[in-house]
């Protein structure tokens, strides 16, 4: 028993434990317990069984690099708030840079009646985008199993891409059909929304530069 | 005769989705019908067998879940989904296509 047991810790501590690693590392612990049976039935000793049955099953190295590929311990948390604050500073950078050119440009001026207005609503969106995008950010020296496969960053990407134009047609809509063209808030909500997709690809580069990852 | 695992292996996964048509199965069960089906001339490793049970796994051709009995470890079964079913056809088709061209090639007769 403890010779399967120490082949599965074993496994255990080399690889990610993702639930992927652990399912599979119980997987081969039935299949290893019923080889044993089979050549402790042939006559084997039971430790000479246990290794024999090990040892069937072939490069199981290759089977966890697998299952791991993509896969990282990293410190998300500091990813998460790294990202918070660069996006926060292009945010609300981008909005000075409107702001600015509302006073200057005539035809931009409508933009800049709603400036107090706006910067509310733009914090606000900012504030709700981070609290769905990090509501599980607990602390900096959380550690925290990763998968980053090309599949998953582009599906996030692209949702939150969605997500921006969408929110931003309802937020021009609304704008127009409620104020005509007397107060532009809307840009302010769209910028504070832009958030989302700046603040997604900031965090997968961060991801991927591999300076959060667990040493 | 040691039978040429290559070419076993590149037909894994047709072969794991016959030996779940009738019933579900769990791995090792897998690994012992296709050892006594080819008469002990063919024994599938655990790596190989795993392998191609997460790429089937991945494709929505089967899917897993787990059994009440165990010997130490927990015992999943796998279930051919509809699609695997579909799949399964589809590599029938394709291998009597791919023997008959091959076979012609090679003026191997029956």
């Amino acid at each position: 028993m403890d010779i399967i047991n120490n082949y599965c810790n074993n496994l255990k501590s080399k690889y990610i434990n993702t639930k992927e690693v652990l399912e599979q590392i119980e997987e081969l612990r039935d299949t290893i317990h019923i080889k044993t049976e089979e050549y402790q039935e042939k006559g084997y000793k039971y430790s000479d069984a246990a290794k024999e049955a090990i040892a069937s099953l072939g490069d199981i190295d290759c089977l966890f690099e697998e299952l791991t590929t993509d896969v990282k311990m990293v410190y998300d948390a500091r990813i998460s708030l790294l990202t918070n604050i660069l996006s926060t500073i292009i945010i609300f950078a981008l909005a000075i840079t409107i702001w600015r050119l509302s006073i200057a440009i005539p035809f931009l001026n409508g933009i800049n009646e709603t400036v107090f207005l706006g910067f509310i609503n733009l914090s606000i969106a900012t504030f709700v985008v981070y609290a769905v995008q990090f509501n599980d950010m607990v602390y900096l020296n959380e550690k925290r199993i990763v998968k980053n496969s090309s599949k998953k960053k582009y599906r996030n990407i692209k949702n939150s891409i969605m997500i921006f134009i969408i929110i931003s047609i309802i937020t021009v809509i609304i704008n127009f059909y409620t104020t005509k063209l007397n107060g532009i808030w809307f840009v302010w909500f769209i910028i504070g929304v832009a958030n989302w997709p700046i603040a997604t690809l900031i965090y997968y580069k961060l991801l991927e530069s591999n300076k959060f990852d667990l040493k | 005769m040691e039978i040429q695992s290559d070419i076993i292996r590149g037909h894994l996964e047709p072969i794991i989705l016959k030996c779940l048509l009738k019933e579900d199965r769990y791995g090792y069960e897998l690994s012992k019908i296709i050892t006594e089906k080819t008469d002990n001339e063919y024994e599938i490793n655990a790596q190989s067998l795993y392998s191609a049970i997460r790429r089937l796994e991945s494709q929505k051709l089967l899917k897993s879940y787990w059994g009440d009995e165990t010997k130490g470890g927990r015992r999943k079964y796998y279930k051919i989904t509809d699609n695997g079913k579909e799949a399964f056809k589809q590599h029938i088709k394709n291998w009597q296509f791919a023997k008959f061209i091959i076979d012609k090639l090679l003026e191997i007769k029956e």
